[in-house]
């Protein structure tokens, strides 16, 4: 079946099954930020954000996400010019195995955007489907705050 | 879930819809957030019927009820204040620890309440509210009682070629309400949901009711605990203190791997009893 997609504001036409998951549509693609991790909703590695709205893209059917805008890690920026989300969390040793990083600063991403001063409190919250082993969570979530500060022109 | 999956429609009109799951029947299942269907064991399916652009994501009043649609998500459902407003803020404190917030921008009402896990957060407040789903199938609708539904798991009560369109909350002015989700993280499984309703006049429960979910196969209603109190003074401590400890006789327990009957037992009077005194000090 025949699938138009908006990725990163590129439009794009993919060929999938009926059965296939949008995580593995994108990473079939080239889209290989996308992680595959507990692959049934559980950690957030594959957390996307599809019309804006992060979504685990384990548990969205390729056929089903037709239509959509979906922005994955490689449309937040790269090594030439890093989202202050990205510079952020590298500024505050909020990565280590990296595999959650993604799902987790796509998430940020989406509250920044309708909240762009929120509290600790609320980055927790709009986190909290993105499960980090190696971390401890506090400089990731400090990443966001730093980010938030920077992106309203404050630092 | 999806080894004989073949076909996927996604209808335009709730018309279309059912003239659909009216063709194919037994081999048909209706897609809303899909977060059930993606981890279900059942390999039965041949055809998704997906149903999120037929019209079924509004929240909006009916006289002195609400009526939300089966297909709006939990994250719309926290972001409507016609919503924070019911029953003291009731339903949305029970649709705001549903899971996490990618899940929530997924799972729908209607799944909440209709594809439900023993540990299922929304029902509890459809019991209390005396809630009814509104079904509809090609040519026909009809509006069933939730507490009637739940006498066994509601899809067994839903038709192959029905649609539940969405729930009816009735007005609960007068009343307060509070519920806990009582789990290791906010992520986690509920080990137990607990609800209560209260109307008080003069310093007495004209109505009580309670409802936990978590605890055993199905969310229930705790008709003769809270039957102790109606009627009774707000601060007749002794009467609180005999219907939840009857509630822990009257409840339904089940095995859980993740929390034992024993931990449930002992915690579901102390947290009744934290709902019923939130209830009084909010009337």
């Amino acid at each position: 079946m025949e699938i138009k997609l908006k990725i990163n504001n590129e439009n794009k036409t993919f060929d999938v099954g009926i059965k296939d998951k949008l995580v593995d549509v994108l990473r079939k693609h080239g889209y290989k930020g996308v992680k595959k991790g507990c692959y049934q909703g559980d950690c957030g590695a594959c957390t996307v954000l599809v019309d804006g709205l992060p979504k685990n893209s384990c548990m969205i059917l390729a056929v089903s996400a037709d239509g959509s805008e979906i922005m994955t890690i490689e449309g937040m920026g790269d090594m030439d010019k890093l989202h202050p989300l990205q510079e952020s969390i590298i500024e505050t040793a909020g990565v280590q195995c990296g595999y959650c990083t993604p799902g987790f600063l796509l998430s940020s991403y989406a509250l920044l955007k309708s909240n762009p001063d929120p509290s600790m409190d609320e980055i927790k919250r709009a986190t909290d489907g993105n499960l980090c082993r190696c971390t401890g969570y506090v400089k990731k979530l400090e990443a966001v705050e730093l980010a938030a500060k920077k992106m309203r022109g404050e630092k | 879930m999806f080894k004989n999956l073949k076909e996927y429609f996604k209808p335009n009109t709730l018309k279309e819809a059912l003239t659909l799951l009216d063709e194919k029947r037994s081999s048909v299942k209706v897609l809303a957030g899909g977060t059930a269907l993606m981890v279900s064991r059942n390999n039965e399916v041949k055809t998704l019927v997906d149903i999120k652009k037929i019209g079924l994501d509004k929240i909006e009043k009916d006289g002195k009820n609400l009526k939300i649609g089966a297909a709006v998500t939990i994250s719309q459902t926290l972001k409507n204040p016609l919503i924070q407003k019911y029953c003291g803020g009731l339903l949305h404190q029970a649709a705001y620890f549903i899971a996490s917030t990618p899940l929530r921008n997924m799972i729908t009402f209607g799944g909440n309440v209709v594809s439900i896990y023993p540990w299922s957060d929304l029902p509890v407040t459809l019991l209390l509210s005396d809630a009814s789903l509104n079904i509809a199938q090609k040519g026909k609708t009809r509006e069933v009682s939730y507490r009637d539904i739940l006498k066994k798991h509601p899809m067994q009560s839903i038709a192959d070629n029905e649609i539940v369109t969405g729930i009816t909350m009735p007005d609960m002015t007068g009343y307060s309400g509070a519920f806990i989700k009582y789990s290791k993280t906010s992520f986690d499984f509920a080990m137990l949901d607990i609800g209560v309703v209260s109307k008080i006049k003069n310093s007495k429960f004209e109505d009580i009711q309670f409802a936990v979910s978590a605890a055993g196969p199905l969310p229930q209603m705790l008709n003769e605990s809270a039957a102790m109190l109606k009627g009774g003074k707000v601060n007749d401590d002794g009467a609180i203190e005999k219907a939840v400890k009857n509630s822990v006789t009257e409840t339904k327990f089940m095995n859980d791997k993740r929390v034992s009957i024993d931990y449930k037992k002992e915690i579901l009077p102390v947290l009744l009893k934290r709902l019923i005194m939130k209830t009084i000090e909010e009337n």
